[in-house]
C-alpha cells in the first residue's frame, strides 16, 4: 500500500503529457504512465512533446485501452522499485505478492476483446514500443490458436490455402507427427 | 479520416492481415508443434515459419528460457528399440518424443548437448550413426561407413557454408598406408550421401594425438564438443606415453584443419602404468569423475572435479579458454551448499550446458550419476587338492570401459563351481566346505563398488556339510538373495531367503517322480517366482519348467532334447521380459544364463546399474531404465536437407 501511495504522489508531481489520437481526440496522462511507451520516452527525452504527440496510428478507443494498461503497470513498476529498495522487509514482499496477483487479474480481464481489438492492441503496443503489452497481446493470440489445426486455423482467419495437395501432403509428410 | 476507415477494415478482416512482423511475434510464443502443423496454413505462413530468419528468432528465444529442458534415451522394454523422452524440471511429464527402431539403447552414445539443435548419436552394435532434432523429430541414419573398433564421431556447423558436418576419427585396418584416418558426411549430401576423406586428411603431427583422442573417447563414452566452430576432443595424458604437446585436440569445421589448444593449468587426474606380474598394466589413480569438456555459452569450458583430490572436498571448478588461447576459472560450485550429500557422492558430476542468454541470468546444469560398468569377475584354481583340503586360489576384476585389471584380491574362503549371483552391487558365491579350514557352507561377498570381499552366514540347514553330494548355490529370487540346496537323497529343492537380515526357508520343491528334473543327473536352478501365483520357473540345464507348489507339479515349458517350441508368452509373462530364453550351452548343464539378461551376460558378468539423479530433481522413477547422462533439450526448428534414408518415427 505504502509503496503504491508512494508512486502515486510521484507521479502526480511529475508533468502531464497529451497524447493526440488519429480522430483528434485528446489524453492527459502523467510522465510516468507514458513512458512505458518506449517511443514515447524518446520524444520526452529529444524535448518534442509540448503541444501534445500525435499518434496517428492509434484510434481514441484502442488509445484509452493502452492508456488503462500503462496507467496500471506504471503503479506496478512504481510499486516494484519500493519494494525492491526495501526488498529485506517481508510485509512489502507480501503487499507485492498481493499487488501482482491483482496485475494478473488485470491483464486477464484487459484482454477479453474481440479479436479486431485485440489486432488493434498489438499494432498499437508495437508502433508504441510497450514490450509488456506487445508479449501480453500477442501471447494471447498465441494461446488462442495453439493447439488448432490448419483447417481450424484457416477458418477462423478467413485464409485461402493456396498450397497444391502435393506441396500441403509434403509438409505434413515432413513432421507427421505434429499433425497426430 | 481515411486513415481510420482503412485501420478499421484492416484490423476487422484476419490475421494474414496482421503484418508479417507482428504474426512473427505471434508465432515466436507458439510450441514446436504447432509451428511446424501452421506450415500447412498457406503458403506464406509455410515461408515465414521455415524461414532462416525465423528457425533464428525461435532458437533465441527458447534458448532464454529460464528452466532447462532435458532430455533422456532409455531402452525400450524390448531391447529392440530406443526412446526418446522429453522431461523438464518442473514436473515429471515424461514425453515420448520418439522411439529409434532397431537401435539398441545400451549401446549407444550421444553428442553431449545439441550443436544448433541437432544431436548425433552412435549405435555402436549396428554400427550406425544418426543425425536428430529433438524437436522437430526430424531423423536420419548416417550411411554406412568402415567399421572399426576405435572410432569418434562429432558433429558441428560450418557458420559460412550454413552446413552441419559430421567429423569421424578412427583408426583404421593395419594394412592401411595411414593408419589414423578422419572423415566427414556433410548432412544433406551435397557432397554425395558419403563419407569423404578431410581435405587435408590427419597431418604427421596430429597423429598421435588423434589416436589418444580416439582411444579416450571410446573409452569413457566422449563424444567431442563443438563450440565456436571447432571440433575438440581432450586427448587425457594416459593415451600418450610420449605426453603431446597440448591437451586438446581441435578440428576447425568450416577448414577441416587441425590446430592444438593449450592444455588447462593444472594436472588432470590420471592412470598410470605399472608393472603387474610381469605385465604392464594400467592402475587407475583415484579419478571420481574425469575432466571433460563442455560448451557454455558457446564458449569452451572444462570441467574439474576436486573431488578427486580429496574425499572431503565437494567442490568443482568450470575454466573457460579465453580468446588469447588462455584458461580462466570462470566458476567455483561447492556442490554441499547446493544439494543433499548423496547427490554428491555419486561417482560421476558432470556439466551438460548452461541456460539463459543473458550471463547475469545464466544457469549451469550439473548432472550427477552412479557409474555404470560393467566388471567381469573371475575367481579361478590354478590348484586344489580335496584330500588335503588345500587350495590356491586366484581372482580377476576386470573393468570392461577402462579396461583396468585389479588382481590382488583373494576370496577370503574357497568358493565351489556354481555360478554366482548378483544383486544390488554385490556378488555372492557359495563356499566349498570340501576346501580350506571350514568344514561349514558360508556365503563369499564381493562389493563391485569397493572391492572389498565378506562373508555372509548362511542358514544352519545348510551350512551343515554331511560330506553328503548334495548341491548347494546362491540365486537371486523377488530381489533377494536365496540360498538353495538340492537335497538328492530327499529329491527336494529348499531355498531360503533373507528377509530383514534373517534366513527363513520359503520353498521346499519336492521334485521325486519328475526324472527330467531329477537332482541327481540334473542341477535344477530356481530362476524366477511369478508375482502373481508364486509358481517357480525352473532350468534344469536342457529344460525349463514351471513349478506349481500348491500341486507340487512341473509344467514343461521348454526342452531342449524334445524341441519343443515355447509355449504362449502370455504365460511366461509374470517373468521379467519373459520369452528372451538363450539356452547357452547344449552338452554343459553348468553354463546357463539369465533369460532377462543381454545375451552378453553370461555367468560371471554383473552390471552395476546406474541410476541418475539430477540436482535439478528428474523423477526418481525413471532410475530403471536412465542412461547416464541427460542432455539439454533445445528447442530449435534447424533443419537439414534430408535424403533418402529418412525414416519414419514410431510414438
Amino acid at each position: 500500500m505504502a509503496s503504491a501511495g508512494s508512486g502515486d504522489e510521484k507521479a502526480a508531481a511529475a508533468a502531464m503529457i497529451t497524447l493526440i489520437s488519429s480522430d483528434n481526440e485528446k489524453f492527459e496522462v502523467t510522465e510516468a504512465t507514458a513512458t512505458l511507451s518506449q517511443t514515447i520516452r524518446h520524444m520526452i527525452e529529444d524535448g518534442c512533446t509540448d503541444g501534445g504527440v500525435p499518434l496517428p496510428n492509434v484510434t481514441s478507443k484502442i488509445l484509452a485501452r493502452v492508456i488503462e494498461y500503462c496507467k496500471k503497470h506504471a503503479t506496478a513498476a512504481a510499486g516494484e522499485e519500493g519494494s525492491s529498495s526495501s526488498f529485506s522487509d517481508a510485509a512489502f514482499l507480501e503487499v507485492d505478492r498481493a499487488f501482482l496477483e491483482e496485475l494478473e487479474e488485470f491483464d486477464d480481464a484487459f484482454l477479453e476483446v474481440d479479436r479486431a481489438t485485440l489486432f488493434d492492441l498489438i499494432l498499437a503496443a508495437n508502433y508504441l514500443d510497450i514490450k509488456g503489452l506487445l508479449n501480453l497481446t500477442c501471447q494471447k493470440v498465441a494461446d488462442s490458436v495453439k493447439g488448432k489445426t490448419p483447417e481450424q486455423i484457416r477458418e477462423m482467419y478467413n485464409i485461402v490455402n493456396d498450397l497444391t495437395p502435393e506441396e500441403e501432403a509434403e509438409i505434413r509428410r515432413e513432421t507427421q507427427w505434429a499433425f497426430e | 479520416m481515411a486513415t481510420r476507415n482503412k485501420r478499421r477494415i484492416v484490423a476487422s478482416s484476419s490475421a494474414q492481415e496482421l503484418p508479417d512482423e507482428m504474426l512473427t511475434e505471434v508465432f515466436l510464443r507458439l510450441p514446436v508443434k504447432s509451428i511446424l502443423r501452421f506450415r500447412a496454413v498457406c503458403r506464406s505462413w509455410a515461408a515465414v515459419l521455415s524461414s532462416e530468419e525465423f528457425c533464428g528468432l525461435q532458437l533465441e528465444k527458447a534458448k532464454a528460457a529460464t528452466t532447462p529442458k532435458l532430455f533422456f534415451t532409455a531402452p525400450t522394454t524390448g531391447f529392440d528399440a530406443m526412446a526418446l523422452y522429453l522431461g523438464s524440471s518442473s514436473g515429471p511429464d515424461d514425453d515420448l518424443l520418439f522411439t529409434l527402431d532397431d537401435v539398441c539403447g545400451d549401446f549407444v552414445d550421444m553428442t553431449p548437448a545439441p550443436c544448433h539443435g541437432l544431436t548425433l548419436l552412435f549405435d555402436a552394435l549396428a554400427p550406425a550413426y544418426y543425425v536428430f532434432n529433438a524437436a522437430t523429430r526430424a531423423v536420419t541414419r548416417l550411411p554406412p561407413c568402415q567399421d572399426v573398433y576405435f572410432a569418434t564421431a562429432g558433429l558441428g556447423f560450418d557458420a559460412q557454408t550454413k552446413e552441419f558436418k559430421v567429423v569421424r576419427l578412427f583408426i583404421g585396418e593395419c594394412f592401411d598406408k595411414q593408419h589414423i584416418k578422419c572423415e566427414i558426411h556433410t548432412l544433406g549430401g551435397k557432397h554425395g550421401d558419403c563419407w569423404r576423406p578431410a581435405s587435408q586428411g590427419v597431418p604427421f603431427r596430429f597423429c598421435r594425438a588423434a589416436e589418444g583422442a580416439v582411444c579416450h573417447s571410446k573409452r569413457d563414452k566422449l563424444l567431442p564438443v563443438f563450440a565456436g566452430g571447432f571440433l575438440h576432443w581432450f586427448v587425457h595424458p594416459s593415451f600418450a606415453l610420449k605426453r603431446p604437446r597440448a591437451g586438446i585436440l581441435s578440428f576447425s569445421v568450416t577448414d577441416e584443419t587441425f590446430r592444438w589448444v593449450q592444455s588447462p593449468p593444472f594436472v588432470p587426474p590420471g592412470v598410470r602404468f605399472e608393472v603387474v606380474d610381469g605385465h604392464l598394466g594400467m592402475v587407475r589413480e583415484r579419478e571420481v569423475s574425469g575432466l571433460h569438456l563442455v560448451e557454455l555459452a558457446g564458449q569452451l569450458c572444462i570441467l574439474r572435479d576436486l573431488r578427486n583430490a580429496s574425499r572431503d572436498c565437494s567442490m568443482l571448478e568450470i575454466w573457460r579458454l579465453e580468446d588469447s588461447g588462455g584458461w580462466s576459472l570462470l566458476h567455483q560450485i561447492d556442490l554441499l551448499q547446493h544439494v543433499a550429500r548423496d547427490l554428491i557422492e555419486a561417482p560421476i558430476v558432470k556439466v551438460i550446458g548452461s541456460i539463459g542468454n543473458c550471463i547475469s541470468k545464466n544457469k549451469v546444469v550439473i548432472v550427477t550419476s552412479k557409474r555404470k560398468e560393467h566388471v567381469i569377475v573371475e575367481i579361478f584354481y590354478p590348484w586344489k587338492d580335496f584330500k588335503s583340503r588345500r587350495y590356491f586360489l586366484t581372482c580377476t576384476i576386470y573393468s570392461c570401459n577402462i579396461g583396468s585389471v585389479e588382481s590382488s584380491l583373494i576370496p577370503p574362503l574357497p568358493v565351489n563351481d556354481m555360478p554366482p549371483t548378483y544383486l544390488e552391487g554385490v556378488l555372492y558365491w557359495m563356499s566349498d566346505p570340501r576346501l580350506g579350514q571350514s568344514y561349514e557352507r558360508a556365503i563369499v561377498s564381493l562389493d563391485i563398488a569397493t572391492n572389498t570381499f565378506g562373508v555372509v552366514p548362511c542358514p544352519s540347514y545348510i551350512a551343515k556339510w554331511n560330506r553328503s553330494p548334495c548341491r548347494a548355490f546362491v540365486v537371486e529370487l523377488e530381489g533377494k538373495l536365496c540360498a538353495v540346496l538340492a537335497d538328492q537323497l530327499a529329491k527336494e529343492l529348499n531355498i531360503w531367503k533373507v528377509e530383514n537380515g534373517r534366513w527363513e526357508r520359503t520353498h521346499i520343491l519336492q521334485l521325486e517322480g519328475w526324472s527330467s528334473y531329477s537332482l541327481g543327473c540334473a542341477v535344477v536352478v530356481p530362476w524366477a517366482v511369478y508375482p502373481k501365483d508364486g509358481k517357480i520357473l525352473l532350468n534344469a540345464g536342457r529344460k525349463l519348467g514351471i513349478y506349481d507348489p500348491a500341486r507340487q507339479s512341473i509344467k514343461s515349458l521348454y526342452d531342449l532334447d524334445e524341441l519343443l517350441r515355447i509355449k504362449s508368452t502370455t504365460e511366461s509373462s509374470g517373468v521379467r521380459a519373459g520369452g528372451r530364453f538363450q539356452i547357452k550351452d547344449k552338452s554343459s548343464d553348468k553354463k546357463w544364463c539369465r533369460a532377462w539378461k543381454p545375451p552378453f551376460q553370461q555367468n560371471k558378468v554383473s552390471d552395476v546399474c546406474a541410476t541418475v539423479h539430477s540436482s535439478e530433481e528428474i523423477n526418481p522413477s525413471y532410475t530403471e531404465v536412465m542412461p547416464l547422462v541427460p542432455i539439454l533439450y533445445e528447442e530449435s526448428l534447424a533443419s537439414y536437407p534430408l535424403v533418402r534414408k529418412s525414416r519414419w518415427l514410431r510414438r
